[in-house]
C-alpha cells in the first residue's frame, strides 16, 4: 500500500571539496546559448533557467538505471561537465572521479539508454582540462597530493585512449585558468620549500618554476600558509592568497609582485575575470571583493549568504560563487550563487535543504581560518582535526545524527532550523522557499572573522505551528560569551510569529526565559482544534513544569494562561507531551513516568481515591503520541508499544532495545516517529550501523522505515534505505517525508487514495469531532436541490410535452431530466437489480 | 462525571396486557418527541386508555387527560404550542385496521394548579388511507405533517383539511424522523423496508408551507429493520440489531460509519436505545441502563434497577452544546414488573451525560483487543544484536508455579523456564513485559509462601514493571525480611507514597531511613509529598527527627546530614507547620541547624584560606616561569587588536 521513493532535496555536489589541494572545488556548466545552468547534486543534476530563475529539469540518479549504477556510491563525484558539440546541442558529457563518462540529454526526456564508458585510468580523476584533451588524476600521499597528467585522445566515437604524460609530486595547492589552458600548483620541493609551478597545457611546456615569494618579515605560520590560488587566462598573472589575509599578485613574465591587503581573516577564494582585468577574492567576511588590477581600485559586494569558498567567472556575463553556511558545523552547507557580472544582481541561488544534525557528520569540511573554532580550522591543526574527528566518530558504535524538521500544516513546506535562522524548503518544487533569520546574531549582517568565530550564535531548537497554520512558535537558546562567570547561564527565548500577507513570519510576542532563568524548554506541543481554535501551545521544562500559552484576541498577544509548577526533585530532558483531540487531557511523560493532566483545571488527573493516575515504565520515555484519541503510542528505550487508554491495557509491543538504547539523546527518537492524524498510522525510522568491512567499522549506515496501523497490531510496510535517516515527519496529507544524512528528501506515500480506505474503518480519526460537517453537508444538499428546482421551473413548458410522451400517469408523476438525479447520487456498491428497481420506481 | 440516577415514577400504566408486553409495549406508548433537558411536561399517548399530559416537577402529576376508546391504538402523537398559549394535539388512532387522524386544541397548562381550567376548544377528525406512522405539528405554519405507513406524506392544516400529498413510492414505512438543522430549517427522513432485505432511505426538506422536497434517496443492500431498534441524533442514525449489534450511519448520505459489537449486552435481552448527547446514547438491556459513548466505545455508566424485570426507553432529551455546566438531561422509560399479574410504570430517569471527552471514557472501553508479547521489529534480520527473544510458554509455567510449594522448585521453574540468567532484572529480560503475567506470578508466589520467600521475589522486586497492585502494602508484607524490605525500597517501582512515609516515620534504621528518603524524593513530586504527609492520620515525626538529630553524634554508623534529608525535612515541616512541633524539638532542631551552619561557615573559611594560599602560590609560580605560560589561560581582555601580518 505504501511505497518509498527518494525524490528531492540533496546537496550541491562539490567534487573537489574534500581535496585540500584543490582551489577550484565546484563543477557546473553553462549551456552554449547561456540560457541554462547545470549543477550536479549528490542525487541528481539540476538544470536551471537563468531567465526564469527556476529549475526547469532535474535528472535524478534514482530514476535511471544507468545513472544509479554509475553513482552507486557516495564517493562517486562528478568532476567535469562539458557540452557535446553536435547538431542538437542538447547533450552534456559527464566525467566522474571513478573514470566513468556518460552522455546525457539535458533537454526533453531523458533516454533510458544512456551512452557511457569507462576510461582506462588508474587513480582518482581530478579534473578534465584543455577542452577535454587532458586528464588530471590525484592521489593523497601523506599531507600532500600526487598529481598525474594524461592525454585523452578520442580514437573513434566513444573510444578513448589515455596516455600518461607526467607526474607532479607533493602538490599542496593547484589551480588552472578559466580557459583550462594553463595550470599552476604550489608544491613542496626537495628542500621542503614551497615552490610554484606554472605550466601551459597547450604545448606541455613548463613555463615557470619559482619559490613562493615571501610576503612579509613575519614568522607566523599564517603568513606563509597558502590558502588560495588563481591563474589568469594568458598564464601571465598568478594570485596567491595567504591564511593571514594577504593576497600576492605575481606578474609571471618578470616575477614582480604586489600585495593586496583587505581581508582580515584567511583568503578562501581567488579568481581572475576572463579579460584578466579584475581579481575576485572572498573569505570569511561574506564579502566579494573586486580588485581592478590596472588601478588597484577596489569594489565590494557585501552581505552574501555565506563565506565565499569560490568566486569564478562562468562566462563573460556571469560570476559563480560557492558559499558555505559555516555556522552549521555539523554538516557542510553549500550554496551556488550565480551573479550577473554587469550589475552584480543575484540570478540564481542553488542549494538543497540544510539540516543541522545532532552530531558532526563524517564529511564536514571546515574552511581555514586564523583560529580554530567549531566552524573553522586553523592552518596549524588542519591536518589533525579532521582525522581526530573521524576517529572519534568511528570509536562510537552508535550515532545520533538526527535533525529537527517540521512541516507547516497548510503550505506543507519543510522548516529546518539552521542554527540561528530558519530554512523553508518546498519538497514538491524541490526548492528553498525562504531563509529567514529568526534570532539576533552576529551572522545576520556580516560574516564573522578571527576571534569572532568563537562567539556562539543563538540556536533555534524547536519550531512548532498551530494547526490553523497562522502562527509559528520557535524556541531558541542564547549563549553568553565564553570565559565569563556567567558563561553557563543560557537564556531561553520563546517567540511567537504570525504569517503576514507576504508569507513572511513576523515576530509578535517574545518571551524571555519562559520557565524562569536558566530553565530550558524541553518540549512544545500545539493545541488541538478544540482549544482556542488551535491557537495555543504547551511548553514543558526539565523539572515537571508545564505552561499553557494562548493567543488572546483581546490583548492581541500571546499570553500565559495556565501553569503547573515544576515539582520534581530531579531534572530530566526526557520530556514528552501528547494532547487529546478534545483537549480534555494532556499526557506528560517525565523520565519513565507518565502522568495525565486535566486541561480545564490544569492539575493531575486523580482516581476515586484521590491518588494521581500515573504509570511507570521500564525506561525513560523517548516518544509519545496519542493516536485516534484512544491509543497512546509510547516508545521507551526498550520497546515501542501501544497502550489503549479505554481498556487500560497494552495491545502490542515491539523490541526497540537493539536500535534505540544508548543511541539517541533524550527525546531525539521522537524525530524519527511520525503519526498520520488522518488515518492513525504510525511511521518509525530505525537506523542501524552498516555492515563492517574487513572487520572494521565504517561510518556507513542503513535504515528502515516501518509503517504500522493505529495500535501497532499490523505492520503495513517495511522499507529499506541505504543512508542514515535523520528525521521523519507527516505532511498533513497521506504521506510521510523523511530526510537522510545526505540532505536527501524521500517520501513514503500511499498508492491507495484515502477514499479507498474502508468506509467503516474504526481506525479513522474522529471526523465527527468536527460537528459542523453534518450541517455543512446538509446545506450543500439543500442548495443543490434548490438549484435543480429553479432550473426545473425554467423547463416547465417541456414538462407538459414530456407528460404527453409519458402518458398521463396515475400518480401525477412526470419524468424529466431531474427525475434521475437522485439515482446517481449514491451508486456505490449498488447491485444491478437494485439499480433497475430504482429506475422502475421512478418511471412507474 | 457521567452518571444515571435511580429512576422515579411518573405514573403507573393501566393494566392492559399489551402494555406490559416487552415486545411491543413501546409501540403502544407514543411519547411526543419534544423532550428537552429542562422539560417539565411529558405528553404521551397510551393505547386503549388516553392521551395524557404529565408534569414532572415539583411532583409527578397528571394534568390533562383525553380519553380514547379501549380498542384504539395510538400510532403516532404530537403536541405543539403556538404563540397564543394554545396547544395543538394531533394523534393517529387505529381500530380494526381503520385509521383516523385527530386534532384537538387546548390552552397551555403552565403549572399543576392551573390544570383545572384546561378544556378542549376544538376538535377535528380525518379518515386516513393507512396507519399514521409519524405526526409532526408545525404550529408556526399551522400545518400538520403526517407520514402514513403506505408511503404517503400528507400535509394538513389545523382543521385537518388535506393540503398536499406526496408519494414516496415505497410502502412499509418503518421509521420516520423529523429534525432541524442548526439554522432552524426543518427536515424529515423516512426508512422503508423493501423486499429482499433492502432498505430505502429518503431525505426531505420541509418547506415553508410544510411541503416536502426530496433531497436524497438511497437504497441499502442487505439491511433489514425487523426487530431492530432505531434512533437518530445530530446527523447520525443508530440501528441496534440482534440486541447487541449496533450500526452507526452518517446522514445526509447514510454512509455506514461503524459497526460496533456491544459485548455487555446479551443476545435476546430486551433492549432499547435513545440518544442523550453527541455520540452518547442510553441503552437498556433487561433491567440495566447503560450510558454508552460510541465514539470511544466506552460504557460511561451503568445502572441496574433491581425492582423491575425490564426497562425500556420511550424518549430522551439530548444535550446540545455539551459542556461542563450543560450536561444534565432526562429520559422517559417504561419499566415492567414481572409476576402473575405484570404491571408497568412510566419512569423518569435523570442523567448526567458527562462531557464526551477522553477524560470521561478513559479506562471504560469495552472493545477488548488481543494482547501480544514483545515482538521483534524485523522478522528476518541476522543482526547479532537483534537476537531472538525467548518466548516461553507462559500458561504452562504459570500452572507449574501455582502448584509449587517449595522455594527451590519455584526458583528453578521461574528462572529456567523463563530463561532468566541473572538474579536481578537486566535488559535481556525485556520480553517479560506483560503486566498481567507478572501479577499472576506474584499472586502465585504470595499464595504459596508466607514468610520464607523464594529468590524469584528478589528478581521480581528489581523488575521495572512490578505491578502497582502488588506494590501496595508490599512493605508491610516484607517487614520481617530485611533484605527483601530494602530491595523493595530501593528498586521496586510504584510503591505508594503512603506506605513509604509510614515506614519512614516508624523506622529506626538510619540506612533504611536514608534509602526511603531518596526513594520518596526520586519518585514523587514535592506537592504530592506534602499532600501525602498531610493525609497520614496518626503521624509522629518525632522518631524521624530523633534519628536525624542523633545521627550527628560521631558514633552513628551513617551521617544523616545530607542534602536529601534536609530537602525532605523541609517538606515535612512545610506540610505540618513548624509550630506543630514541641518546644523541645524546636530547640533541638534549631541547635542542630546551628551546628550544621557552624560547620558550613567553618568549611567556607577553610576553603577561602586554601584558595587564597593556592592562588598566591600559583601566582608566584606563574611569575617564576612565565615564559612557558600559554596564551590560552590568559584572561580575556575586553577587546583585542589584531594586526595584519605583512
Amino acid at each position: 500500500m505504501y511505497k518509498l521513493s527518494v525524490v528531492s532535496g540533496g546537496k550541491v555536489a562539490l567534487p573537489r571539496v574534500h581535496n585540500r589541494s584543490a582551489t577550484r572545488k565546484s563543477v557546473s556548466c553553462l549551456t552554449k546559448d547561456g540560457s541554462a545552468y547545470i549543477v550536479p547534486f549528490n542525487n541528481q543534476f539540476k538544470v536551471y533557467s537563468i531567465d526564469t530563475r527556476q529549475c526547469i529539469k532535474a535528472l535524478k540518479f534514482a530514476n535511471n538505471d544507468v545513472l544509479s549504477s554509475i553513482f552507486d556510491n557516495d564517493s562517486v563525484e562528478v568532476v567535469h561537465i562539458e557540452l557535446v558539440n553536435d547538431d542538437d546541442m542538447d547533450k552534456i558529457r559527464v566525467y566522474t572521479n571513478t573514470g566513468k563518462v556518460a552522455v546525457l540529454k539535458y533537454k526533453g526526456k531523458l533516454a533510458t539508454e544512456i551512452k557511457n564508458w569507462t576510461l582506462d585510468i588508474t587513480g582518482e580523476v581530478f579534473a578534465v582540462l584543455a577542452d577535454g584533451k587532458k586528464i588530471l588524476t590525484t592521489q593523497q600521499t601523506g599531507n600532500s597530493y600526487k598529481y598525474a597528467l594524461y592525454d585523452l585522445i578520442e580514437e573513434e566515437e566513444g573510444k578513448f585512449q589515455v596516455n600518461h604524460i607526467e607526474t607532479f609530486e607533493n602538490v599542496l595547492l593547484s589551480t588552472w585558468s578559466n580557459n583550462n589552458l594553463h595550470f599552476a600548483a604550489v608544491y613542496m620541493n626537495q628542500d621542503s620549500k614551497k615552490s610554484v609551478l606554472v605550466k601551459s597545457l597547450v604545448d606541455n611546456s613548463v613555463t615557470q618554476n619559482f619559490p613562493v615569494p615571501s610576503t612579509t618579515s613575519s614568522t607566523t605560520m599564517n603568513s606563509h600558509f597558502v590558502t588560495a590560488l588563481a591563474l589568469d587566462n594568458n598564464g601571465e598573472q598568478l594570485a596567491i592568497g595567504f591564511a593571514s589575509g594577504v593576497i600576492n599578485v605575481i606578474n609571471l613574465p618578470d616575477l614582480s609582485h604586489r600585495l593586496l591587503k583587505w581581508h582580515v581573516d584567511s583568503v578562501l577564494s581567488l579568481g581572475f575575470t576572463n579579460d584578466n582585468a579584475y581579481l575576485l577574492s572572498g573569505g570569511w567576511e561574506k564579502v566579494l571583493s573586486f580588485w581592478q588590477l590596472a588601478t588597484n581600485m577596489q569594489h565590494f559586494l557585501p552581505r552574501l549568504n555565506g563565506i565565499v569558498l569560490e568566486c569564478l567567472p562562468v562566462s563573460d556575463k556571469y560570476y559563480a560563487l560557492v558559499l558555505q553556511f559555516a555556522e552549521n558545523n555539523t554538516s557542510s552547507d553549500y550554496q551556488i550563487t550565480l551573479l550577473n557580472a554587469m550589475d552584480l544582481t543575484s540570478l540564481l541561488a542553488i542549494n538543497g535543504p540544510f539540516p543541522v544534525f545532532d552530531t558532526v557528520t563524517g564529511d564536514v569540511e571546515q574552511p581555514i581560518s586564523t583560529v580554530t573554532s567549531k566552524s573553522s580550522v586553523s592552518s596549524s591543526n588542519m591536518l589533525q582535526s579532521k582525522k581526530k574527528q573521524k576517529r572519534e566518530l568511528l570509536k562510537r558504535k552508535r550515532h545520533d545524527f538526527t535533525a529537527p524538521m517540521f512541516v507547516h500544516p497548510l503550505s506543507k513546506h519543510l522548516y529546518l532550523p539552521h542554527v540561528s535562522s530558519l530554512q523553508t524548503y518546498d519538497l514538491y518544487k524541490n526548492e528553498q522557499v525562504n531563509y529567514q533569520y529568526v534570532t539576533s546574531s552576529v551572522n545576520n549582517a556580516a560574516g564573522k572573522v578571527r576571534l569572532e568565530l568563537t562567539i556562539q550564535d543563538p540556536v533555534v531548537q524547536d519550531v512548532k505551528f498551530t494547526l490553523d497554520g497562522l502562527w509559528m512558535i520557535t524556541y531558541e537558546v542564547e549563549y553568553p560569551p565564553e570565559g565569563l562567570l556567567s558563561s553557563k547561564e543560557l537564556s531561553h527565548v520563546l517567540k511567537f510569529w504570525q504569517l503576514d500577507d507576504n508569507k513572511e513570519w513576523q515576530l509578535r510576542t517574545k518571551v524571555l526565559n519562559p520557565h524562569g532563568s536558566n530553565v530550558p524548554v524541553t518540549n512544545i506541543i500545539t493545541a488541538p482544534n478544540s482549544i482556542n481554535s488551535s491557537q495555543g501551545c504547551l511548553t514543558a521544562d526539565n523539572n515537571g513544569g508545564l505552561k499553557f500559552w494562548k493567543f488572546d484576541s483581546k490583548q492581541n498577544n500571546w499570553c500565559l494562561n495556565r501553569l503547573l509548577l515544576p515539582n520534581y526533585n530531579h531534572f530530566s530532558n526526557s520530556v514528552q507531551l501528547a494532547w487529546a483531540l478534545d483537549g480534555s487531557l494532556i499526557f506528560h511523560a517525565f523520565e519513565d513516568k507518565l502522568s495525565i493532566i486535566e486541561f480545564h483545571e490544569f492539575k493531575l488527573l486523580e482516581d476515586e481515591n484521590g491518588s494521581p493516575v500515573e504509570r511507570t515504565l521500564d525506561t525513560p520515555i523517548q516518544a509519545l503520541t496519542l493516536v485516534n484519541d484512544s491509543t497512546l503510542i509510547i516508545s521507551t528505550k526498550t520497546s515501542l508499544h501501544s497502550f489503549n487508554l479505554l481498556t487500560q491495557s497494552t495491545i502490542s509491543s515491539f523490541d526497540l532495545y537493539p536500535y534505540v538504547n544508548a543511541v539517541y539523546k533524550p527525546g531525539h527518537f521522537a524525530r524519527l516517529m511520525a503519526y498520520d492524524a488522518n488515518t492513525g498510522r504510525i511511521a518509525v525510522a530505525i537506523n542501524q550501523p552498516g555492515d563492517a568491512v574487513n572487520g572494521s567499522r565504517t561510518l556507513q549506515h542503513k535504515s528502515h522505515i516501518l509503517i504500522f496501523n493505529s495500535d501497532l497490531t499490523e505492520k503495513l510496510g517495511t522499507f529499506e534505505h541505504n543512508k542514515y535517516i535523520s528525521s521523519l515527519v507527516w505532511n498533513y496529507a497521506a504521506d510521510f517525508i523523511f530526510m537522510d544524512i545526505k540532505s536527501r528528501l524521500g517520501i513514503v506515500s500511499t498508492t491507495a487514495s484515502s477514499e479507498m480506505v474502508d468506509e467503516s474503518n474504526n481506525d479513522q480519526a474522529f471526523e465527527s469531532l468536527h460537528s459542523d460537517s453534518f450541517t455543512e453537508k446538509l446545506l450543500e444538499l439543500t442548495k443543490k436541490k434548490v438549484m435543480v428546482n429553479t432550473e426545473a421551473e425554467d423547463v416547465n413548458d417541456e414538462d407538459i410535452g414530456l407528460e404527453f410522451i409519458n402518458g398521463n400517469l396515475a400518480q401525477n408523476k412526470t419524468i424529466n431530466m431531474n427525475s434521475f438525479t437522485s439515482l446517481f447520487e449514491n451508486t456505490d456498491n449498488v447491485q444491478m437489480d437494485t439499480l433497475f428497481d430504482r429506475v422502475m420506481k421512478i418511471i412507474t | 462525571m457521567a452518571s444515571i440516577s435511580q429512576p422515579f415514577r411518573l405514573s403507573s400504566l393501566p393494566k392492559i396486557p399489551s402494555l406490559s408486553n416487552y415486545a411491543n409495549q413501546t409501540e403502544y406508548l407514543q411519547v411526543v418527541d419534544n423532550l428537552s433537558p429542562s422539560a417539565n411536561k411529558v405528553n404521551i399517548g397510551i393505547s386503549g386508555s388516553s392521551i395524557s399530559q404529565y408534569l414532572i416537577n415539583p411532583t409527578p402529576k397528571l394534568v390533562f387527560n383525553l380519553p380514547i376508546p379501549s380498542t384504539n391504538i395510538v400510532t403516532a402523537c404530537d403536541v405543539d404550542e403556538n404563540s397564543d398559549n394554545l396547544e395543538t394535539w394531533c394523534y393517529g388512532l387505529e381500530a380494526r385496521k381503520v385509521s383516523h387522524l385527530h386534532l384537538a386544541t387546548k390552552p397551555v397548562i403552565q403549572d399543576a394548579t392551573s390544570s383545572s381550567n384546561a378544556e378542549i376548544s376544538s376538535k377535528f377528525k380525518y379518515k386516513l388511507k393507512a396507519k399514521a406512522v409519524s405526526i409532526k405539528v408545525y404550529s408556526k405554519a399551522e400545518k400538520v405533517l403526517v407520514v402514513l405507513q403506505n408511503g404517503l406524506i400528507q400535509t394538513f392544516d389545523h382543521e385537518l383539511k388535506l393540503l398536499n400529498t406526496i408519494d414516496i413510492s415505497y410502502d412499509n414505512v418503518k421509521f420516520v424522523q423529523p429534525f432541524q438543522d442548526g439554522q432552524g430549517n426543518d427536515f424529515v427522513f423516512v426508512l422503508c423496508q423493501l423486499n429482499d432485505n433492502k432498505l430505502c432511505y429518503k431525505l426531505f426538506q420541509v418547506g415553508e408551507f410544510v411541503t416536502c422536497i426530496e433531497l436524497n434517496s438511497i437504497i441499502l443492500e442487505n439491511t433489514t429493520l425487523d426487530g431492530a431498534k432505531l434512533c437518530y441524533q445530530f446527523g447520525k442514525l443508530y440501528i441496534l440489531k440482534d440486541s447487541n449489534e449496533l450500526s452507526i450511519y452518517q446522514l445526509p448520505h447514510l454512509q455506514l460509519q461503524s459497526n460496533i459489537q456491544l459485548p455487555f449486552v446479551s443476545k435476546g435481552s430486551v433492549t432499547s436505545i435513545k440518544p442523550v448527547s453527541s455520540n452518547r446514547v442510553l441503552l437498556t438491556s433487561d433491567n440495566i441502563i447503560y450510558l454508552v459513548d460510541l465514539l470511544y466505545n466506552a460504557v460511561l455508566f451503568e445502572k441496574e434497577i433491581k425492582s423491575v424485570k425490564a426497562i425500556q426507553l420511550l424518549s430522551s432529551a439530548a444535550v446540545l452544546d455539551n459542556s461542563d455546566d450543560n450536561r444534565k438531561t432526562i429520559a422517559l422509560g417504561v419499566s415492567t414488573k414481572n409476576g402473575t399479574n405484570p404491571s408497568s410504570y412510566l419512569d423518569v430517569i435523570n442523567i448526567d451525560v458527562g462531557t464526551g471527552t477522553l477524560k470521561d471514557a478513559m479506562g471504560k472501553g469495552f472493545m477488548v483487543k488481543q494482547k501480544r508479547g514483545l515482538q521483534k521489529l524485523f522478522n528476518e534480520s541476522n543482526e547479532d544484536e537483534d537476537a531472538e527473544l525467548p518466548s516461553p510458554e507462559y500458561e504452562a509455567i504459570l500452572k507449574q508455579l501455582k502448584t509449587c510449594k517449595k522455594a527451590e522448585n519455584f526458583d528453578s521453574i521461574f528462572f529456567k523456564k523463563l530463561s532468566l540468567s541473572k538474579a536481578y532484572y537486566t535488559d535481556n529480560d525485556r520480553f517479560l513485559n506483560d503486566n498481567d503475567l507478572l501479577t499472576q506470578i506474584i499472586d502465585a508466589l504470595f499464595a504459596n509462601f508466607k514468610d520464607e520467600y523464594p529468590d524469584a521475589l528478589t528478581y521480581l522486586l528489581t523488575h521495572p514493571l512490578f505491578p502497582p497492585a502488588h506494590s501496595k502494602g508490599l512493605l508491610t508484607k516484607l517487614k520481617n525480611n530485611p533484605r527483601l524490605f530494602k530491595q523493595a525500597i530501593v528498586t521496586c517501582p510504584n510503591v505508594p507514597l503512603d506506605d513509604l512515609l509510614t515506614e519512614l516515620f516508624n523506622i529506626t534504621n538510619v540506612e533504611l531511613c536514608f534509602d526511603i528518603t531518596l526513594r520518596v524524593l526520586q519518585d514523587y513530586k514535592k506537592e504530592s509529598i506534602k499532600a501525602g504527609i498531610r493525609k497520614i492520620e496518626k503521624m509522629d515525626i518525632t522518631n524521624f527527627l530523633d534519628m536525624i538529630l542523633s545521627s550527628d553524634k560521631p558514633d552513628s554508623d551513617l551521617q544523616l546530614n545530607k542534602l536529601q534529608i534536609f530537602q525532605l525535612m523541609s517538606l515535612i515541616i512545610d506540610s505540618i507547620g513548624l509550630f506543630a512541633l514541641d518546644d523541645e524539638y524546636l530547640e533541638k532542631l534549631s541547635s542542630f541547624v546551628d551546628a550544621q551552619v557552624t560547620v558550613v561557615s567553618q568549611n567556607t573559611e577553610l576553603l577561602h584560606l586554601m584558595d587564597h594560599y593556592t592562588r598566591n602560590s600559583s601566582f608566584i609560580n606563574n611569575k617564576s616561569n612565565s615564559s612557558t605560560h600559554s596564551s590560552a589561560t590568559q584572561p580575556i581582555s575586553a577587546y583585542t587588536v589584531d594586526y595584519l601580518e605583512c
